[in-house]
């Protein structure tokens, strides 16, 4: 089959899956937030309103109505390009979600990276001297980290940094136009408290992966030439290692997209995520919905690029699909 | 300059109001904590709780948390009160009441613009009111000015309000900081469907941006009606929901000034000279609504067995460290009352109670899914053991809790009531019978009854004494349980300086400065 032909069928394929994957979590999310006790006729309407107020909040709302009514008109808006707007406060949800996503995209890429500062070196250190006192102890450094909840070590990081030495801000978010350094700087702590349990998965699959390239004879080939260890682990070894690394990678930037809701409460951060479990405790359901619908949407996409990424870190996998 | 203001004194008929006593009131209010003189310039940043809900009054009637800052420093009433019942004139220049004291006549301020630009004059007044009043928008605070028929224009600077009956309460009405109902807007931005989010008013701040749960941002109205005011340059209010971070925010020099009613930030704070303390005492209380039309509470024997088994003062100093006050009743002034009849802890009559009413009692207790609303869960779980009593804590969020009490589907959950200069209306809504804001369910004939002469009577130390007699009634019954009253404490650092927020105010920042 022409190649191009096959990865459009492919593609196309792989596209209608994830649209219907879209529409079944967002019908999903629908029907778990309608069970939730309580709905937003009673957050808006608070604590001296009257039981008549809460039905003509109801009525008004539409929430009186069936849920498949509901759910129906909800995503006929969606397709028009209207996600609605908040019942709490008025804000328009594409305007919510759009104004939060510079926060979320910074931290789950500042996360990311250091994430990966911290699991490369460590992979290859582990996987270069398996077995020995160097990749014990990067093991046991690795799952103490993960052992420490990420509430744990956030405020740990505050203390020290913030507190103490008063090298880096407690909280908040500085945006980007109010200077480069003031907001990385915003960024440290959390992304840093991210990365601590990111990088540990990370780490494990590479060492892993990577002992098992070493064992490869092309490995075996490039040593036997006398190539420096670090050519041979960074150029010969890393790239095939990669592909569980990116996987995992995927997942977790994928989970990231929906923010990182303990470490955006804790460091106030004005995320998506911050968002999301404000309007789930308000019955904010168009907002609740709207960042399903982007979550979703961001999850699978990063999922389809990280299968667009395996034909183009391993050959085999390409020459796989299109042998059928 | 201060005008004549209306206000009725006592019985057989109304009195005006003596001027000089209402000018030596609004010095008192005036008088700055910090005599030093104010200087210019400066950016505010505040932490608070919660972010704003709106500036709306139809969308949101109740001011919370930010939102409340922010529409003090960008909105303004017609008039604030001294705390005693007189008012301080704002927009409002006078309020006088006619003869049978069924009519009230607001004189309004000359030559005040809204920061759109927007003239401030009776358009203004009659046009935020009748919003109000009207049936229509289902203004949800309108329980609380049930006696006002309208408000109509009687000049471009005069505005009349219409009473179904001699209504006391009215004075605070014009000048509580409940709501927004006092506050008002431009007509052009509330017409236009922008004020909900970007609210326009005539205040000393002009609104510049709210990025929900991040900031409110307010910079100075150089156009200020009051000149010489406000003294700094902006103000950022940011939301910070978890104590432990907002602590941290503040003492990292991130913010200058918190608000908090943690035992362990308090204590911290409190001992810390870089900090000044203000406590702000909001009125009301936070109670343990017990759902009276169902058994097995709906016998007033168990319910007196609660009380008498419910220690607060323990509860208080076990659950907020001392922080938040002790509470006989909701009125507020707690030595004005005298004694209530509050039922104090007694294992020996709570048991006698539940012995007599022989039946096994076993309730599940609502509460809010927070440290602090399990903390109660567990402390009334244990205390009502002692009696024999089994209670199951069962944590859930707002809305949830809303929905159990107003299905009546609850036995005992966590609520309030607010507090205001006139606790009048306040207690008539969540007392009387036929209130559909009773959330108890209480029914007491000569409360009812007690209620409505209150409401009418034109004597205010009569409505004193018939409040507290309502009060003595209410604890003699035990519908609910205290749990505290209200207050939060405001930290900032020594630099700033503020007014001393008035009784059941807020703080207003509006009229802070900095070093």
């Amino acid at each position: 089959m022409n190649p191009i032909k096959f990865h459009m069928k492919y593609f196309g394929k792989k596209l209608l899956r994830l649209f219907a994957i879209v529409l079944a979590v967002s019908a999903l999310t629908f029907l778990m937030v309608d069970l939730l006790p309580g709905d937003a006729a009673y957050e808006i309407a608070g604590e001296e309103a009257s039981l008549s107020d809460i039905e003509a909040i109801r009525e008004e709302l539409g929430l009186n109505r069936n849920i498949f009514v509901r759910y129906a008109a909800w995503i006929s808006e969606v397709l028009r390009g209207n996600l609605g707007e908040s019942y709490n406060n008025g804000e328009r949800v594409s305007a919510a979600i759009v104004s939060r996503l510079p926060v979320t995209i910074e931290l789950l890429l500042v996360s990311q990276v250091f994430a990966l500062l911290l699991a490369i070196p460590a992979g290859i250190a582990g996987a270069y001297k398996a077995e020995t006192g160097v990749d014990k102890s990067l093991s046991s450094a690795a799952f103490a980290m993960m052992s420490i909840p990420i509430f744990v070590s956030s405020l740990v990081l505050i203390y020290f940094f913030a507190l103490k030495l008063r090298w880096l801000p407690a909280t908040g978010y500085t945006p980007l136009s109010e200077g480069l350094w003031a907001n990385v700087r915003s960024f440290i702590l959390p992304a840093t408290s991210i990365a601590m349990v990111e990088c540990v998965p990370l780490m494990r699959v590479l060492r892993t992966d990577m002992i098992a390239t070493l064992q490869e004879d092309y490995i075996l080939m490039a040593r036997s030439k006398g190539l420096p260890a670090l050519h041979v682990l960074f150029r010969h070894a890393l790239r095939p290692s990669s592909l569980t690394l990116v996987t995992i990678l995927g997942i977790q930037i994928g989970h990231l997209i929906g923010g990182a809701l303990i470490v955006e409460i804790i460091f106030a951060l004005p995320g998506v995520g911050r968002l999301l479990i404000g309007a789930i405790y308000g019955r904010d359901y168009n907002i609740v919905q709207g960042c399903i619908l982007f979550i979703t949407v961001g999850y699978v996409s990063v999922n389809f690029v990280v299968d667009f990424l395996y034909s183009v870190l391993d050959p085999r996998i390409r020459m796989e699909k299109a042998d059928g | 300059m201060i005008g004549a203001l209306g206000k009725i004194k006592h019985s057989n008929g109304i009195r005006w109001i003596v001027p000089i006593a209402l000018l030596v009131a609004a010095a008192l209010i005036c008088a700055p904590i910090h005599a030093a003189e104010p200087k210019y310039g400066g950016t505010l940043r505040y932490a608070g709780e919660l972010d704003a809900r709106g500036f709306d009054a139809i969308k949101t009637p109740v001011l919370l948390g930010n939102g409340a800052l922010t529409a003090l420093a960008v909105m303004e009433k017609l008039f604030e009160t001294d705390g005693d019942g007189g008012l301080i004139p704002v927009l409002g220049l006078s309020a006088t009441p006619s003869p049978d004291g069924k009519t009230w006549t607001v004189k309004l301020r000359r030559g005040v613009k809204f920061h759109d630009g927007t003239p401030f004059n009776a358009d203004a007044v009659v046009k935020h009111w009748g919003r109000l009043l009207d049936p229509e928008n289902r203004y949800r605070g309108r329980s609380l000015m049930k006696p006002i028929l309208s408000v109509e224009k009687t000049g471009d600077y005069e505005v009349r309000f219409l009473l179904k009956h001699v209504w006391l309460p009215f004075i605070d009405t014009l000048s509580n900081s409940r709501g927004l109902t006092t506050l008002i807007p431009s007509p052009k931005a509330v017409e236009d469907g922008v004020h909900h989010r970007a609210p326009v008013g005539t205040g000393p701040f002009v609104f510049k941006e709210w990025k929900t749960a991040d900031r409110i941002v307010v910079v100075k109205n150089p156009d200020y009606w009051q000149k010489g005011k406000p003294y700094l340059d902006k103000i950022v209010l940011k939301p910070i929901s978890d104590h432990e971070t907002r602590y941290a925010t503040l003492a990292s020099g991130q913010v200058d000034m918190m608000l908090t009613e943690r035992p362990g930030h308090v204590k911290k704070l409190s001992g810390d000279p870089k900090y000044t303390t203000t406590i702000l005492d909001i009125g009301g209380v936070v109670y343990l609504a017990l759902n009276n039309s169902k058994p097995p509470l709906d016998d007033p024997r168990v319910r007196r067995a609660l009380a008498h088994a419910w220690d607060q003062k323990k509860y208080i100093k076990a659950c907020t460290g001392d922080v938040m006050p002790y509470a006989e009743h909701w009125l507020g002034d707690e030595r004005s009352c005298g004694d209530v009849g509050y039922r104090r802890p007694d294992l020996e009559k709570a048991r006698a109670l539940i012995a007599e009413y022989g039946k096994p009692v076993e309730l599940e207790y609502i509460h809010s899914a927070t440290n602090r609303g399990r903390e109660t869960g567990l402390i009334v779980q244990q205390l009502f053991k002692k009696i024999g009593v089994k209670v199951n804590p069962r944590p859930l969020d707002f809305p949830g809790i809303m929905k159990q009490i107003f299905g009546r589907k609850f036995d005992i959950a966590s609520f309030m009531v607010g507090g205001s200069n006139d606790m009048g209306p306040v207690t008539m809504a969540f007392l009387h019978s036929k209130s559909p804001w009773n959330v108890n369910r209480y029914v007491n004939e000569e409360v009812d009854e007690l209620l409505l002469e209150q409401r009418m009577s034109d004597d205010p130390e009569f409505r004193r004494k018939t409040l507290c007699a309502i009060a003595k009634k209410v604890n003699f019954d035990a519908p609910f349980l205290y749990l505290f009253g209200r207050s939060y404490r405001i930290f900032y650092k020594t630099d700033i300086h503020m007014k001393a927020p008035k009784k059941y105010g807020r703080i207003r920042l509006a009229d802070a400065w900095m070093d």
